[in-house]
């Protein structure tokens, strides 16, 4: 028939310009599930990313997954599980076979923070820390003209208490929660609205239609050196080397760090020898140059560290949050936030 | 001119065989992403993400691109032949195109619509390159209030597209928006309507609703009553590509999509989508024959698909300008460019302006790739038509699954699907319930009520405030005027049927 | 046919109560601090009442025709054509419904492979060989393009 051979033909072509551009393989994983202790991985391992394909985690998941590859001798696979505020792609994997071919990449909001508000399928106990990636610290970006230091914004909130309109990306979040913690440390009164996702705030704050928000590292330094946003401060321990310029909270007398850490998740139960082979390998790859130089281009900042350090680190982020949000008119007025 | 010496520097680089050679590849695939109903571009660009990283940035990027407009040409294949849209953009293209392709008309309907494309992603590509920095900033004037205002007179203007009874209407874009209100709410992160499901707390995808709707129900149909071949018009070669009339019907639709789809597709919102559904409206208005359309109207294909390929292209504007990515497929192209090290903020073009001149000459090329790869294509796909029913169902029936698996890789997706074609089988055989309407409603409920949301939050809620804004005052009153139009007429009508009633007992 | 509308508006103007219902417990908020709840309310009130509506027009557009209707017999002729139709409807949808079931736990090719065939059995496409061959080369352009060129997952 005149069809099938022309969809002979097509498909012959299909084949060939698979072999000429050599694109990725990857067998499908038929392999039913041999856990051998040491031997790991023998498969393809799944990494779940929470967000949908394309934002910043997911860059660096696929970054992740490409060099991992490389280390491990097995496909790393992507898989974007978005909804939920993080939450649907973290009940996945705390709900997966501990078997250490299920794989977490994203932000540390979901594990821990999350649960303070909703009804959630896990507890942030029920995922194994087993590396982390890198850490992204925000600061507050206003548009150029009416705000010029720190000082003229809190100034003008004082005097004018309600008519200062903030930004931030999800309401409840890590960005939110120290929004307001900052404007409770400075006595100012503002109105926060919520927006689904980096770019629609940016574009509103360059459109004049909020007069600030906190956001990451990378847009900071895109739009500060367009010229069209001024970065008031930083929410970091130290100046950052790319906005030298930009004084941290700290100086300023505020206590405030906000930064978004990224790591890697297992579900509980990960034999020992798998999560630390994890850790060392994604250590590695932290440190390789070739995926720190693509890496920091995201404006994130790798911090390598152990097991036992994250681990510490997850415990002491889940009591910083309960005791802001459970003991503090900040968490009173996020929650009031929530419910509303 | 400096755009020119720029252009040209542009051409020179991507001139180079394997730039050509990536961007053949990346428009390949995306036509073959657009015609396999399901996974669409964001999907592919993802998964091929890790080839863009092993080559340069101008390669991998001319590769993702290929694949973001290549599906634009795509997706209106499988609207035309076998009712069922790859994408919501390729929706509007169902209409007319399948019935096109039931009397034997699928040839011109593929062809005018990859000659469409051309035309809108050429003219799309020039504005790009000439107003892009201008425009971007431009948009930004537009706030959610503004957002609100369009969003709403799209809606009230919008809903009684493919005419029918206007309260059905009304009630399917109700029905639209109240399903995509389902899920975690993106503003507060409270669920709503989720049953405590899982599954349901991520939202209803819009894709597997769509192929439900218009894929599933139509293949219900036809088992109920399978049309034989023989009454599908016997096709000759010469049928398979459009006559001269049909070509010179679609020549004004084709200019108007364009200029309809290129500001539109500039907004933050489905900009692509909106406009193919405002260019079928104008076509429609604009006719000589308005009750052609629905039957197999070429200028409800021309007009549509010539909308969405100007309004993607346009699309790029804000991310090519400013940074932003305003739409998932863009999100991801960002992040290739980030990966590479590129930063495509404003100062893009100035910092990178060999990638630049790059992307764009690439996207120049890159079309008439896609008309030159789609055109001979068109008669492999119009006689594809002619194939049997029996052959046909259980094929389409079995990519429309898997397709609808592989957005989200869950199978709930699958039971949505079966579940919306009954619905929609239902729907369009014994309710004379109109489709789009309710695909309109669930696209444009999300983006009102986040605008809605937002922009009380701006003005403290003070609505009035919101009106003193020029561009959502317009918009309002639009709006306002249609709605209480329509609302009239539905009670005159009503006065004039119970009138009638009176008198015949 | 307007009995089948009378039906499907009262299943909508049940649905739209259920919304209403459910939108009802979702936090309203003010106008200053707009909730998730703000926009479900509206559309469920304005639902519920054009679903109202709606049945009323249906309700009284059935009683106009059932008092025209035609002769019986037509109509039975026309019920038997569809009755055989119908019965094969419930065996492709029960053919789909054992393919989603089944889904997660078959290969996916091989159940591609059998979903083609069944289903075209069902469309009474003649003979053994054309429903294997299409059921073979749908699973193989399903595996090359799907699984070796885009990695799905499945």
């Amino acid at each position: 028939m005149f069809f099938k051979t022309k969809f002979v033909l097509i498909l012959a072509i299909f084949s060939l310009s698979i072999l000429f551009t050599g694109c990725s393989s990857g067998t499908s994983g038929d392999a039913g599930k041999k856990e051998e202790k040491i031997k790991y991985p023998e498969k393809q391992v799944q990494i779940v990313v929470p967000v949908p394909a394309g934002g910043g985690d997911d860059t660096l998941a696929r970054l992740l997954a490409q060099h991992a590859q490389k280390e491990f001798g097995q496909p790393f696979f992507v898989m974007n599980r978005p909804g939920g505020a993080l939450t649907i792609g973290t009940a996945e994997v705390a709900k997966s076979a501990p078997d250490g071919y299920t794989l977490l990449s994203g932000a540390l909001d979901g594990v821990v923070l999350q649960g303070f508000y909703q009804q959630l399928p896990y507890k942030y106990t029920d995922l194994e820390p087993i590396a982390v990636e890198t850490v992204r610290y925000m600061g507050l970006l206003v548009k150029k003209g009416k705000f010029n230091t720190l000082e003229d914004l809190v100034k003008y909130g004082k005097e004018n208490p309600g008519k200062l309109k903030y930004g931030t990306v999800a309401i409840g979040g890590l960005p939110h929660i120290m929004t307001e913690e900052f404007l409770t440390q400075a006595g100012v009164q503002a109105a926060g609205i919520g927006f689904d996702g980096g770019p629609p705030l940016v574009a509103a704050i360059l459109g004049g239609h909020i007069d600030f928000a906190f956001l990451g590292a990378m847009n900071l330094i895109t739009y500060q050196k367009s010229g069209d946003t001024v970065t008031l401060a930083m929410a970091s321990p130290k100046r950052l080397d790319s906005l030298p310029e930009v004084p941290t909270f700290k100086e300023k007398g505020y206590n405030i760090e906000l930064y978004v850490r990224s790591g890697v998740f297992a579900p509980k139960g990960v034999p020992e020898s798998v999560a630390d082979r994890l850790n060392e390998g994604i250590n590695k790859i932290l440190k390789d140059p070739a995926f720190a130089e693509k890496a920091k281009a995201n404006g994130e900042e790798l911090t390598p560290m152990s097991r036992q350090e994250f681990k510490e680190l997850v415990q002491k982020d889940y009591e910083r949050m309960d005791k802001i949000l459970n003991d503090s008119p900040v968490g009173e007025r996020i929650k009031q936030m929530m419910k509303k | 001119m400096e755009y020119v010496d720029n252009l040209i520097k542009g051409f020179i680089l991507v001139g180079a065989p394997e730039k050509l050679i990536f961007c053949f590849v990346g428009v390949f695939v995306g036509t073959i992403v657009g015609v396999l109903p399901g996974l669409g571009p964001v999907g592919a660009m993802a998964l091929l993400f890790p080839l863009s990283l092993e080559v340069d940035p101008l390669s991998g990027i001319i590769l993702l691109a290929g694949i973001y407009y290549g599906s634009m040409y795509g997706g209106s294949t499988t609207s035309i032949l076998i009712n069922v849209p790859g994408e919501a953009t390729s929706m509007m293209t169902c209409i007319d195109g399948y019935q096109m392709s039931r009397k034997g008309r699928a040839g011109a309907a593929l062809a005018v619509s990859a000659i469409g494309s051309l035309v809108a992603g050429t003219v799309g590509v020039a504005v790009v390159m000439f107003f892009a920095p201008w425009l971007g900033r431009a948009a930004l004037a537009l706030g959610p209030p503004e957002f609100f205002a369009i969003t709403f007179c799209g809606l009230v203007v919008l809903s009684n597209v493919t005419g029918g009874s206007t309260l059905k209407a009304f009630l399917g874009v109700i029905l639209g928006m109240m399903l995509s209100t389902v899920g975690l709410d993106v503003l507060t992160g409270s669920s709503r309507f989720t049953f405590g499901t899982l599954e349901l707390s991520k939202g209803i995808d819009i894709v597997p609703i769509m192929m439900g709707l218009f894929g599933m129900s139509e293949i219900f149909s036809t088992v109920l009553k399978p049309y034989s071949v023989k009454d599908v018009v016997k096709v000759k070669f010469r049928d398979l590509f459009p006559r001269l009339d049909e070509l010179k019907a679609s020549v004004k639709p084709i200019m108007r999509g364009t200029f309809l789809g290129l500001p539109i597709g500039m907004l933050p919102c489905p900009g692509a989508f909106l406009s193919t559904i405002v260019s079928y409206k104008m076509e429609r208005s604009l006719s000589k024959n308005p009750e052609n359309f629905g039957k197999g109207a070429i200028e409800g294909v021309a007009g549509p698909e010539s909308a969405n390929n100007a309004a993607s292209t346009t699309g790029m504007i804000p991310l090519l300008s400013l940074g932003l990515p305003f739409t998932a497929s863009m999100t991801v192209l960002l992040g290739a460019f980030m990966v590479h090290g590129v930063n495509p903020g404003p100062l893009f073009m100035k910092q990178h302006a060999d990638l630049y001149w790059g992307v764009i000459a690439a996207l120049y090329i890159g079309n008439v790739m896609l008309l030159l790869l789609n055109y001979p294509l068109v008669g492999v796909f119009a006689s594809l038509a002619t194939v049997s029913p029996k052959i046909i169902m259980p094929i389409v029936t079995g990519m429309v699954f898997i397709g609808a698996y592989t957005v989200n890789n869950s199978v709930f997706d699958l039971w949505l699907t079966l579940v919306f074609g009954l619905v929609g089988y239902v729907m369009k055989e014994h309710l004379d319930f109109k489709m789009p309407p309710l695909i309109i409603g669930f696209i444009l409920g999300g983006v009102l009520e986040k605008s809605l949301r937002q922009g009380l939050g701006m003005v403290d809620g003070n609505f009035l405030v919101m009106l003193q804004r020029p561009v959502t005052a317009v918009c309002m009153a639009i709006a306002a005027i249609i709605l209480i139009f329509q609302i009239l007429r539905f009670f005159y009508n009503k006065s004039k049927v119970s009138g009638s009633e009176g008198a015949a007992l | 046919m307007k009995r089948a509308e009378s039906i499907s508006s009262l299943i909508v103007i049940l649905l739209c109560s259920i919304y209403l219902y459910s939108a009802f417990s979702l936090p309203f908020g003010t106008l200053k601090t707009p909730g998730p709840g703000l926009l479900p309310v509206i559309l469920g009130c304005i639902g519920l009442a054009m679903s109202l509506a709606w049945f009323v027009t249906a309700f009284h557009k059935g009683k106009k025709t059932d008092i025209s209707s035609g002769d019986a017999g037509e109509k039975g002729e026309k019920a038997e054509k569809a009755g055989v139709q119908i019965g094969k409807l419930f065996w492709f949808l029960l053919a789909i419904i054992l393919y989603i079931v089944t889904f997660k736990f078959v290969n996916p090719f091989v159940s591609a492979l059998v979903i083609v065939i069944v289903l075209s059995k069902i469309c009474d496409l003649e003979g053994w060989k054309k429903p294997l061959l299409l059921g073979v080369s749908f699973s193989v352009f399903i595996y090359i393009v799907f699984v070796m060129w885009f990695n799905v997952q499945f």
